[in-house]
């Protein structure tokens, strides 16, 4: 299932992806869920006005780009179906429904008694899941660009991870963007659980990008700093830059 | 509850004497729209206080532009007009008459009268919301829209007041109990000791000693890296476009949890 030259062929392949029998959300959970891809330029919805001052069924919004020193404006006939308090916006991403890996779900629910007269989003439980990009080479999908594959493949970007998925009818290949992690919703309506979750032994690897990505180091005794000095041996001659072998501790 | 015409009256000449205490002549100025708004406010305020209850017994509904009560539209002529306000028609742009009326007074001793034939529930709140929205119909509107009541009606619906009932602040607010102050001398004594040997340690303790590298020095920005990422940004499909676009509302959205969410802060 997973070529040698990936991190996942180190577990193997009967190893990396086991069945979640238990049926639960838990960290390295196989989840589908409505993912928004967070753009580098958000957008606000600002809501100009009504079609037609009488009615609330329908508004005109102005899709702007969302800049934090300039706010949407105040509109002159506000919209009822949208309120928002000062300072508030109506932020737009574009979502897609995707598989995602639970990389946190330790999110304790907080004691009713404790959040009496309190707004329920501030304390309705998520869980920190990374969305999979799904890479169909076979459908040369929207021009697969297969060296950059390779290369993620290769670890050479902390912010991405190559992985297959055991899900069936999904693309060949997939990209877990660690650089999308983002809270989810708790709530069944958030999300459909797979039939499967990483193993142990797997989500270590994933903990260690993980960890690589925020702090920018990982353990040099730790098995992705062994792994990537394995891939700089092999192909040192063909990429002469992005080696790396681990060398004094820091 | 019948319907009190007479303290509809009441509100909205005091409402139109606050505005015309203002400095201003253009300030004084309100409009049957703005009146309107301000005796839902009025009822808003004293319903929070007196478990739901409000002050007029108006059938207030959500209409096209928020809280209606015809009741209560049909009392702004006779009752401004038994204290004289000066009733002034602007050349109006919808062709709506209440949107080009204008009503004011100035009338200082007028004004105290009616403040104090009101409950101090309302007079408290109303030199208040005069102060902030004077003559912004935007403002007010929006103001209007995050009320309770607003948030769980939908278009035409009657609105229920009795939602505003928990949004009273109370007069004390309850002391809750910390546990540090329910610790006895002897435990908060022992808890600082404690505390300085931790200190003691933070100071003397040594960082472990963790081998961290850098994984991949120098990972490839090139040509290849830059086309992969324009990639995978295209994986997520077309981007939103700038401009103005229509939004309809499905009939679920006014029982939605995003509308009586409060704020987001």
């Amino acid at each position: 299932m997973f070529p040698d030259d990936c991190i996942q062929s180190i577990i193997g392949s009967a190893n990396w992806w086991t069945k979640n029998n238990e049926k639960k959300l838990c960290r390295g959970a196989l989840i589908i869920a409505f993912a928004p891809h967070v753009d580098q330029v958000p957008y606000a919805l600002e809501p100009v006005g009504r079609t037609d001052a009488s009615r609330h069924d329908s508004a005109i919004l102005r899709v702007v780009p969302l800049s934090v020193n300039q706010p949407p404006g105040k509109t002159d006939l506000p919209v009822a179906a949208m309120p928002h308090s000062d300072g508030e916006v109506w932020a737009a991403y574009r979502a897609k429904k995707r598989p995602c890996l639970v990389i946190g779900s330790t999110n304790p629910a907080v004691d009713q008694a404790l959040t009496g007269g309190m707004p329920k989003n501030s304390t309705s439980p998520t869980v920190l899941v990374a969305p999979y990009y799904g890479v169909d080479k076979d459908s040369r999908r929207a021009g697969y660009q297969p060296d950059f594959v390779e290369r993620v493949r290769h670890c050479e970007y902390p912010q991405f991870v190559w992985d297959r998925l055991p899900i069936g009818g999904g693309p060949d290949e997939s990209i877990l963007r660690l650089d999308h992690l983002q809270p989810i919703g708790a709530l069944n309506n958030s999300y459909k659980l797979s039939e499967f979750k990483l193993s142990d032994d797997a989500l270590k690897i994933i903990d260690e990008l993980v960890h690589w990505l925020i702090w920018g180091k990982v353990d040099a005794d730790g098995l992705i700093a062994l792994y990537r000095q394995e891939i700089e041996a092999t192909f040192a001659s063909k990429a002469d830059v992005g080696a790396n072998v681990p060398s004094l501790p820091v | 509850m019948p319907f009190e015409s007479g303290h509809v009256d009441l509100l909205l000449q005091y409402v139109l004497l606050l505005a015309g205490a203002k400095d201003k002549q253009a300030d004084r100025q309100l409009g049957p729209i703005h009146l309107i708004k301000y005796v839902y406010l009025a009822d808003l305020v004293y319903a929070r206080r007196n478990q739901g209850k409000i002050f007029t017994n108006a059938p207030w509904q959500f209409d096209k532009f928020g809280p209606w009560s015809q009741e209560v539209h049909e009392r702004i002529e006779p009752a401004l007009t038994e204290i004289g306000a000066v009733k002034k028609t602007l050349p109006g742009k919808t062709g709506d008459k209440d949107d080009s009326m204008r009503w004011s007074l100035r009338e200082d001793r007028l004004l105290q009268e009616r403040e104090w034939k009101l409950p101090t529930d309302i007079t408290l709140y109303m030199k208040r919301f005069v102060d902030r929205f004077g003559q912004d119909i935007p403002g007010l509107l929006d103001h209007v829209y995050s009320t309770k009541p607003m948030l769980s009606a939908a278009p035409n619906e009657p609105l229920d007041f009795s939602l505003a009932v928990e949004e009273a602040p109370s007069a004390e607010p309850e002391a809750r109990p910390l546990m540090m102050d329910n610790l006895s001398e002897k435990r908060k004594k022992k808890l600082k000791e404690r505390m300085q040997a931790l200190q003691e340690k933070q100071k003397s303790r040594k960082p472990k000693a963790l081998r961290l590298v850098p994984l991949v020095k120098n990972p490839r920005v090139d040509k290849a890296y830059e086309e992969g990422i324009a990639w995978l940004d295209v994986l997520a499909g077309q981007p939103l476009t700038p401009g103005e676009k229509t939004a309809e509302f499905s009939d679920e959205v006014w029982q939605s949890s995003t509308r009586k969410g409060g704020n987001v802060s």
